[in-house]
């Protein structure tokens, strides 16, 4: 079967049919052509329409004008439209014309990074022009750096090098800093959460090193598809952006499916396993001949899927996620480029722009946790001529029931807005810092966007001993290298390596350290390219796991203690029985112990303890405080944790969908006593230290929250309670689901901004 | 909450700061001295060749023996070198670490004269780049003990951020540590200017502050204004650059005793690291270093190596032949079985080593006398495929 026979089968074949919830086709659309401008330099004309390329598409020549104009803009086009020439013809123009001029590059990862630099480095070899362009990251010889800042016309580097490796050593790249023309940005729809936050600080202390050397770059952002992308651009870089959205490419037709997998005990509210169910649609893609990517939500379901292919097809196939050692990476990508695999199955890692080619088809097993994420999934595949088949298998969770309910929210695809939130305090104060190492600040710099709290931070770093106010300029008066102590992408800067102990120390992989204690600790099971490795010690203090390969029929489960202590309540609503808060809070977490669990079957055959330090952090967070009573009177005493629970799975699972944000960005924490109330209480905190925002706009928006999840129950197919609702572990009580709804909307009821007092 | 408190809450709260006093540059040694640049906060001490132990005319001469050997313009008078040494906030190079006491050393009209300059308060660190900058600019060389990659490029960061320009960015940089490597390597605990004090030049410091505590003397002046410990920075600055200029009277006699071929000048240790170091450089005076030291360099594997290959490159292999076979190690039995395989296409010969090299390797020994094997599998390797090659070209002289 090609393409167009696969979709007319599956649109005839009644069993896959009855479960299709929705089922979108995007017709084909032809190009828009434009011409090259002539104030192109004759030469990259001719290379491109050597190439094929004799006339660029109109969004292409749009951005050509802008850079002409000098204006900073924003390019969103699909994926596979050919945005890299928006931003590569002006950048390459004004080198060719002005060869003193430099622009740097900054690409989330290292791997994108390398793309560019060989897609570059054809242009200038092919016309023999003497415009040199490198890579400059964690894996740069220090031999080369040298040539690199004095030589490289186009320095390519990700915004951890930037952070830790350029800014803060900016005195040696005045080359750079003093000639830069254009500063591009690809992908900047991943700058959104904690990342996008730190990354606006990173550019705001890249903005103040070019202006100490004089320089005032252009910027050129390139996006996926995201709802805000003007808006989003605009509070990355603080510069005001035109917006480029017409895309002028081609596509072919696009058939956009989401399939909820059939109940299988209605008791439960089970239903099929997702990932079988894509493990099987995957495996009858690739007998075809449909070249296809399977995107799994984790890096366990990944490794399952791809071993359930093998033995099912012999297709040639590679598994591929983050944990993966960047030559392991590149030889997948080159491999799927090149004909020679069938199909990848991935998580999350290869939604980034990686060029593997254009797939037939895209399998995304399980709602990714945003729109814009499944949208960058979807558009992997998709060629210019023929048809594409992108789609999701819903699992059993609440929030892809939600989807599955509401297909209409998926069928418009409207895309999230990316959200950042550059003053989080902490973060604030981490890149205040960082600035401060790189340039004094002067007393009336802005660098926070007041410059009251911008002198107020200052003050207080100065009182800590860290600056040092001297004739008016804040300077760095401390030992630390500021920069190595920020990681831009999470709470713990730390990685823990994993080392096959009986192959020399080989390094497998590596984890960040806030998952090491639930992923790789003592007797755990960790897979790897569907490999199992048995982890015989984990050493904290070393931040290395040592394992040896193993074959073993389970895989390991890690549980947590959560402890909560309010520090500060700094917004209260109080009705009779309830109060609804958001404040400061510290959570202190621990692993305590893991399960070993049967795979296919899932029982429970073991488990263990374990014993790793607590991890622990600050946060904002939302809350609600019951009198006990009150509570008890919903489902009895003996039931109220189970309900307090159910409550929380069901608000964090809803929240996300109206919150715009990833479902890990927030989480809940029921406790039967809470240490501040002495009452039973339900949190949801933001995820990330010093907090991202979320609490704070769910005190505000919940009474539509807790009205929209209990319509979710109530709609649900189950009878008493699913996972795909209210959670698994308040089945057993009698209406439950009639209980839980009831106390959602005496709660949405209680939200009374008349009654708030703040503190 | 309001900002301070929440930032409080997140972070740990430092200690509380002291009451800040006024600076007294008397109290710590220095003078508040004003000049063209504007204020600068500068000590001043001399000494003499004797105060520092060096006798004044061989230090001229065979200063200028190190510059020719290690490819400096061998014009460069004493005088003309600016000595340097930079007491730092931090270790490392990047924007934020800001060298608070900078200490440099001239020779003139024989006298060593020694200026430390402190940085009282750091939104006037221009000044002294100012003050500081005609010594640079006149200067032919500058001379550090580990400055290539520290002290240079950190004050080059200094002039660039305060926007100073004039900064000879390309002086060459005499970095004495160099030598220090090539000499010292291996022989003592370590080559720190400490080491050497105790080991070359005879001494050992009292009441030394470590070099970990300097940062923090500076932070807790800037806090609290505390001066206590200031004048120990100075004093250990001082010292290290006293120290640094008799270590560079020392290697640079060693050089010159070498250039002389006056090698009985010359400790055998000291003698044979700075051969090997020698052998890539100037193979003349290697290969003479090597007689002088005889047998002894036997005892030395990476001598020995490099000795044998030279006489080899130098055609003399009779001499390296004879050398190879004074000590049989698997080295040697490779060596002597590619000269008779290529050399006099004895191949039965050749086997021969070869075969008794096997038998060392599968004893798991690099020569008859013992010792460890590095890459056993390689050697292997090696010695497996010149016995195929070596029985093929047995097999086809004799059919």
């Amino acid at each position: 079967m090609n393409i167009e026979q696969l979709i007319d089968y599956l649109k005839l074949n009644s069993g896959f049919n009855e479960n299709v919830v929705s089922w979108n086709t995007v017709p084909a659309k032809d190009a828009v052509y434009s011409d090259f401008p002539d104030y192109i330099d004759n030469r990259l004309v001719e290379y491109y329409v050597s190439k094929g390329i004799v006339k660029p598409y109109s969004h292409q020549r749009a951005a050509f004008d802008h850079a002409r104009k000098k204006n900073d803009f924003v390019v969103v086009t699909p994926t596979a439209s050919g945005k890299t020439l928006c931003y590569n013809v002006p950048v390459i123009d004004e080198i060719i014309k002005n060869p003193e001029s430099r622009a740097l590059y900054i690409f989330p990862t290292k791997a994108l990074a390398q793309d560019q630099m060989y897609e570059l480095n054809r242009i200038v070899e092919s016309l023999e022009l003497k415009i040199k362009t490198y890579t400059f990251d964690g894996d740069t010889p220090a031999n080369a750096r040298k040539s690199i800042r004095e030589s490289g016309h186009v320095v390519i580097t990700n915004p951890d090098m930037l952070h830790s490796g350029i800014l803060p050593h900016h005195t040696i790249w005045v080359k750079l800093f003093e000639n830069l023309k254009y500063v591009v940005i690809d992908e900047v729809h991943t700058y959104r959460g904690i990342f996008g936050s730190h990354f606006c600080n990173l550019l705001r202390r890249l903005e103040r090193v070019c202006s100490f050397y004089g320089s005032n770059p252009k910027f050129i952002l390139c996006s996926a598809t995201i709802a805000n992308p003007k808006d989003h651009a605009e509070a990355l870089t603080g510069r005001k952006m035109f917006l480029i959205n017409e895309s002028g490419a081609p596509s072919g037709e696009k058939n956009f499916i989401i399939y909820n997998p059939p109940v299988v005990n209605e008791n439960l509210g089970i239903r099929q396993s997702s990932v079988k169910l894509s493990a099987e649609l995957a495996s009858t893609f690739i007998r075809n001949k449909i070249t296809t990517i399977v995107f799994a939500k984790s890096r366990i379901r990944a490794e399952i899927i791809t071993n359930y292919i093998k033995e099912k097809t012999h297709a040639r196939l590679a598994a591929y996620r983050g944990g993966y050692l960047p030559g392991e990476r590149r030889d997948i990508e080159h491999k799927m480029r090149s004909g020679e695999l069938d199909g990848i199955v991935s998580t999350n890692a290869l939604e980034l722009g990686i060029d593997i080619g254009s797939l037939d088809a895209v399998i995304s097993v399980g709602y990714p946790g945003s729109v814009s994420s499944l949208l960058q999934q979807f558009g992997r595949a998709g060629r210019r001529n023929s048809s594409s088949i992108s789609l999701l298998v819903a699992n059993s969770s609440a929030l892809d029931q939600y989807i599955a309910e509401n297909p209409e929210f998926l069928t418009g695809f409207p895309p999230e807005n990316a959200v950042i939130n550059p003053d989080n305090l902490l973060i604030l104060l981490d890149h205040i810092k960082c600035a401060a190492f790189e340039l004094p600040f002067s007393e009336t710099e802005r660098f926070a966007p007041h410059i009251s709290t911008t002198k107020e931070i200052l003050d207080y770093l100065e009182s800590e001993g860290i600056l040092k106010n001297a004739s008016g300029k804040y300077h760095w008066m401390n030992a630390i290298y500021p920069a190595n102590e920020v990681s831009l992408r999470s709470a713990s800067h730390d990685n823990v390596v994993i080392v096959d102990a009986t192959s020399a120390n080989k390094v497998i992989g590596e984890v960040d350290l806030s998952s090491a204690p639930t992923l790789i600790h003592d007797e755990a099971i960790y897979i790897h390219q569907g490999r199992q490795f048995y982890i015989d010690k984990l050493d904290w203090e070393r931040r290395t796991a040592f394992c040896h390969e193993t074959d073993s029929d389970y895989y390991t489960d890690a549980e947590c203690k959560t402890d909560i202590h309010v520090l500060a309540d700094d917004r209260t609503m109080k009705k009779n029985s309830f109060s609804i808060n958001y404040g400061e809070i510290n959570i202190r977490e621990q692993a305590m112990l893991y399960k070993k669990i049967k795979f296919r079957t899932h029982e429970n055959i073991g488990s263990g303890k374990i014993t790793l330090p607590e991890i622990e952090m600050h946060t904002s967070s939302f809350w609600i405080d019951f009198d006990e009573e009150y509570l008890d009177s919903f489902g009895g005493k003996a039931n109220s944790g189970a309900l307090l629970y159910s409550v929380g799975y069901i608000l964090k699972n809803i929240a996300p969908v109206h919150l715009f944000c990833d479902p890990s960005d927030i989480r809940s924490i029921s406790m039967s006593k809470s240490s501040f109330s002495l009452k039973p209480a339900l949190f949801i905190a933001d995820s990330s230290p010093g907090g991202s925002g979320l609490s704070a706009k769910l005190y505000d928006i919940f009474p539509d929250i807790a009205v929209f999840a209990s319509e979710h129950i109530s709609r649900c197919s189950c009878k008493e309670g699913c996972p795909g609702c209210i959670g698994p572990s308040a089945g057993g009580i009698e209406g439950v689901k009639k209980i839980i709804c009831a106390l959602l909307k005496d709660l949405s009821n209680g939200h009374n901004p008349e009654t708030e007092t703040l503190h | 909450m309001d900002i301070t408190q929440k930032l409080k809450l997140y972070t740990k709260p430092a200690q509380p700061s002291r009451e800040t006093k006024e600076f007294d540059a008397a109290s710590i040694g220095f003078h508040s001295v004003s000049g063209d640049s504007g204020n600068i906060v500068r000590k001043e001490s001399f000494y003499s060749f004797d105060d520092i132990k060096i006798d004044e005319v061989s230090f001229k001469r065979s200063m200028k023996s190190y510059l020719s050997m290690n490819g400096f313009d061998d014009s460069i008078e004493l005088h003309e070198i600016l000595f340097l040494d930079l007491e730092t906030t931090s270790l490392s190079i990047a924007a934020g670490s800001i060298p608070f006491l900078t200490g440099f050393a001239y020779f003139d009209s024989d006298m060593l004269i020694v200026e430390q300059i402190f940085i009282e308060d750091i939104s006037r660190e221009k000044n002294y780049l100012d003050y500081l900058l005609p010594f640079f600019a006149n200067a032919k060389a500058v001379a550090t003990f580990n400055g290539a990659s520290y002290d240079v490029p950190l004050i080059k960061n200094r002039y660039m951020l305060n926007r100073v320009y004039g900064f000879p960015m390309k002086i060459p940089v005499i970095d004495i540590l160099i030598p220090v490597r090539r000499i010292f390597k291996k022989l003592y605990e370590s080559l720190s200017l400490g080491s050497l004090e105790k080991n070359i030049l005879g001494f050992e410091r009292e009441d030394d502050i470590p070099g970990f505590l300097i940062p923090d003397v500076y932070f807790s002046f800037q806090r609290s204004g505390e001066t206590d410990r200031i004048a120990a920075v100075a004093e250990h600055n001082a010292v290290d650059i006293v120290s640094m200029i008799r270590v560079f009277s020392i290697v640079s006699s060693i050089y010159e005793s070498a250039s002389n071929r006056d090698f009985s000048m010359i400790d055998t240790d000291h003698m044979k690291n700075l051969a090997s170091s020698l052998f890539a450089k100037d193979i003349d005076l290697f290969l003479d270093m090597a007689d002088f030291l005889g047998d002894s360099i036997l005892d030395d594997e990476n001598l020995f190596q490099k000795f044998s290959i030279a006489l080899k490159r130098e055609n003399d292999y009779e001499k390296a032949v004879e050398y190879w076979k004074s000590n049989m190690t698997l080295f040697s039995l490779n060596e002597l079985a590619k000269y008779e395989e290529h050399k006099t296409s004895n191949y039965v010969k050749a086997l021969e080593y070869s075969e008794t090299a096997m038998t060392l390797i599968e004893k798991n020994v690099y020569s008859e006398n013992g010792g460890e094997i590095k890459n056993a599998a390689r050697w292997k390797e090696n010695f497996e495929k010149r016995i195929k090659r070596l029985k093929g070209k047995i097999g086809n002289h004799t059919s």
